[in-house]
């Protein structure tokens, strides 16, 4: 079917955008096991932000980077003033959780009232077009693809290739022989959520440019998407998080074009499903019971 | 143990919130013996003012507002002053039963019910009927075409027919081949069976029948197979998100296809979304809204129109609503309860029902009325009465619905609004039988 090429090229960006959230979701997961569902709007903020510069005549791309850095500074922030706090006092798993929806809702109305209700839109590229493959990409679709590809090149030469890598991953394995180890555990901690805080920026802003028209309420649709992609992919693991948002992205747009589009993400979860009952640890990563969070 | 005592408490707590919704059921203003002096009496709005549905509270409300304005000036309904509570359904069923529930249980001088909307009508219209309230719904929903629902009234054209102008207009502007894009959901699925039935008749090809999930990020293998079928145009009902990013990525793919669009193009937010991602001159090009239509005229609407100037602002938007159907129409609704009470001498809402109907029929042994000042005082005069009110002639069937014509808009990117461009008469449409 002559649909076929142009859909896997589909399944790519959508997997691009997910694969950039669905990573840093599961970063700073994996390091402090906090379920953050405030991540959503930690996105939308950033990629407001990036609205902001943008629409003073600067490029969405300088817009971007502005939004990566503010989504950094944001997680840290949430994290010092408001988790670690709760996490002091004695919260946790279960509390937390509900904290972090509290958070969802204040960024988000804070968002809305600063905003206002209407729709948005960058000043970006439109209109050029490359075939590749037989495949017609928009300039931004490319772009996109091409960020997601850096970030997680980037991200895996974090994770391999560094002492902070290490140190993440013995923390995401085991924080407390971490700690014995050696590790700067608190240290490491501040980078997992600076490191998520920024890919939840530049995955808002690339959410935002495919979208065409955004409002406040563009990311909060996405966030059961992002947490299906890290749950399939073995929650905490950064490698797991790209597969299931590849393996995500590839049946929502296959599902598409075969079946109804009315059910595509509903597809997802029925994979989601069917991999858990399967594999309950996730396609690739150890299963993350009784895990404790991090400070 | 400890277990299982909270467990009978739990049970005992929703047994007894059951029983109270239950008991609640006749309303506020079922059963009052006396109607004068009794408080202020509620319209209940049972709509979707939250999510994607949340647009057709707000038509809700800015009809609600300027009826109890005016009737309140006049001095209340039987000595009553009168007022509009909102009962969010957020558009599905799931929200709107809890919501229809509470509104019955704990509101007092309940007189009658604004909604509910497509989306909730069939889980929430047995629970109204059951407590005996008039509700005045915006479903568009075709299974309720004939609905024997004493209680049940629908003053705008139902969703098949509202169908059919979509698909003779698609014909009427020489077109063939038809794609069909709504977004999944019962308010804009509502239309599509009627849709695929009446294209054949109209001697139209559905080249493509797509449900899309709404709020997804992309669209891309959506636009390429529909593209891949070469439709001559795209019929359509959306929110503003989804459409924004579907025929936004269907203008980067090169598909600068003709649209014909239901009612939710006449929102100024839907608007917004869609010239932003399509630029206003493309959409002002390739865009026909249809639209249900009465004229904007006559004293009825004067005094409607009148009023929500004077109340613009705080949830009332006079230059969105002004020539709204569903809002014109809600504020009739309301007129028209406030005159059957008058009527009858009771807020009961089992009394006063048969009277609304009774209200908006006319006859050769009434006096027609325009406002509820001119209404109360032909009833004062003893006069029987009919109402044509801000929605002009209502022609109520057997039913309590109204067929209706419709118009057809364009999009003027100078003023940023729509423009009357012509009519689709009810005759046309009635032709278009489904066997």
């Amino acid at each position: 079917m002559s649909l076929i090429l142009p859909t896997i090229g589909f399944s790519l960006i959508s997997a691009s955008i997910l694969a950039l959230a669905a990573v840093g979701f599961t970063l700073q997961f994996g390091v402090t096991n906090i379920l953050n569902l405030a991540f959503a709007e930690v996105m939308t903020s950033s990629a407001f932000v990036a609205y902001w510069v943008n629409s003073r005549g600067i490029s969405i791309w300088i817009g971007m980077l502005v939004a990566g850095l503010f989504g950094a500074i944001l997680s840290l922030l949430i994290n010092r003033w408001l988790y670690r706090p709760f996490i002091r006092s004695g919260t946790r798993l279960f509390g937390l959780i509900i904290v972090s929806m509290g958070l969802a809702l204040i960024i988000q109305n804070g968002v809305l009232a600063i905003t206002g209700p209407g729709f948005f839109t960058y000043d970006q590229p439109h209109g050029l077009a490359f075939d590749v493959a037989g495949i017609r990409f928009t300039y931004t679709e490319l772009a996109i693809l091409l960020i997601a590809v850096v970030a997680m090149a980037a991200v895996h030469l974090l994770l391999t290739r560094t002492r902070l890598g290490k140190a993440m991953r013995a923390c995401s394995a085991d924080s407390a022989l971490a700690r014995c180890s050696g590790v700067p555990t608190a240290r490491v901690v501040d980078i997992a959520w600076l490191l998520s805080g920024a890919l939840a920026g530049i995955a808002g802003v690339t959410l935002f440019m495919n979208t065409t028209a955004f409002s406040v309420t563009t990311s909060g649709d996405f966030l059961v998407v992002i947490i299906a992609a890290a749950i399939l992919g073995g929650v905490g693991d950064a490698y797991g998080a790209m597969l299931g948002a590849l393996i995500i992205g590839f049946a929502t747009e296959f599902s598409a074009l075969f079946l109804n589009s009315a059910y595509k993400t509903a597809i997802a979860f029925v994979i989601l499903v069917v991999v858990l009952l399967i594999r309950p640890q996730g396609v690739r990563a150890a299963f993350a019971a009784a895990r404790e969070v991090q400070t | 143990m400890t277990t299982r005592v909270t467990m009978a408490r739990l049970s005992a707590t929703a047994t007894l919130v059951a029983l109270v919704a239950g008991c609640g059921g006749g309303g506020g203003g079922g059963g009052s013996s006396s109607s004068s002096g009794v408080g202020t009496l509620v319209f209940g709005e049972l709509m979707p003012f939250t999510g994607d549905q949340a647009t057709e509270g707000g038509q809700v409300t800015n009809g609600c507002q300027p009826a109890i304005a005016v009737i309140n000036k006049a001095g209340g309904v039987l000595g009553n002053k009168v007022t509009c509570q909102e009962f969010d359904t957020r558009g599905d069923a799931v929200d709107a039963v809890p919501a229809a529930q509470k509104m019955l249980a704990t509101t007092t001088n309940l007189v009658g019910v604004l909604g509910p909307s497509t989306a909730e009508a069939p889980a929430t219209e047995p629970l109204l009927q059951q407590a005996n309230m008039p509700m005045f719904s915006v479903a568009g929903d075709p299974q309720f075409d004939k609905s024997t629902d004493p209680y049940f009234y629908r003053f705008t054209p139902a969703d098949d027919l509202a169908a059919k102008a979509l698909a003779l207009e698609a014909k009427n502007l020489g077109y063939k081949r038809v794609a069909v894009v709504f977004t999944a959901g019962d308010s804009a699925q509502a239309n599509v069976p009627s849709l695929q039935a009446v294209a054949p008749i109209l001697g139209l090809q559905i080249t493509d029948a797509l449900s899309i999930t709404p709020n997804q990020p992309s669209y891309r293998t959506e636009v390429a197979k529909l593209l891949a079928n070469h439709p001559d145009v795209i019929i359509n009902e959306g929110d503003p998100q989804s459409d924004a990013t579907f025929f936004g990525q269907l203008k980067e793919a090169g598909g600068n296809i003709p649209m014909v669009i239901t009612a939710v193009a006449t929102f100024s937010d839907w608007q917004n979304a869609m010239s932003t991602a399509m630029g206003s001159a493309v959409l002002a090009d390739l865009m026909t809204v249809i639209d249900p239509y009465t004229p904007t005229e006559g004293e009825g609407w004067q005094v409607f129109n009148d009023t929500l100037k004077g109340l613009h602002g705080n949830g009332v938007d006079y230059k969105q609503y002004n020539a709204d159907i569903y809002s014109r129409t809600t504020y009739d609704a309301c007129i028209a309860m406030a005159l059957a009470m008058t009527a009858s001498n009771s807020i009961d809402p089992k009394t006063y029902n048969p009277h609304i109907a009774d209200i908006l029929t006319p006859g050769s042994d009434k006096t027609t009325v325009h406002t509820y000042q001119e209404g109360l005082d032909a009833l004062k005069a003893s006069k029987k009465i009919y109402l044509v009110g801000a929605g002009g002639e209502l022609g109520l069937n057997q039913y309590h619905s109204v067929a209706g014509a419709f118009e057809t808009q364009h999009y003027d990117p100078a003023t940023k609004a729509l423009v009357h461009v012509g009519v689709i008469p009810n005759d046309e449409l009635k032709a278009l039988s489904l066997g």
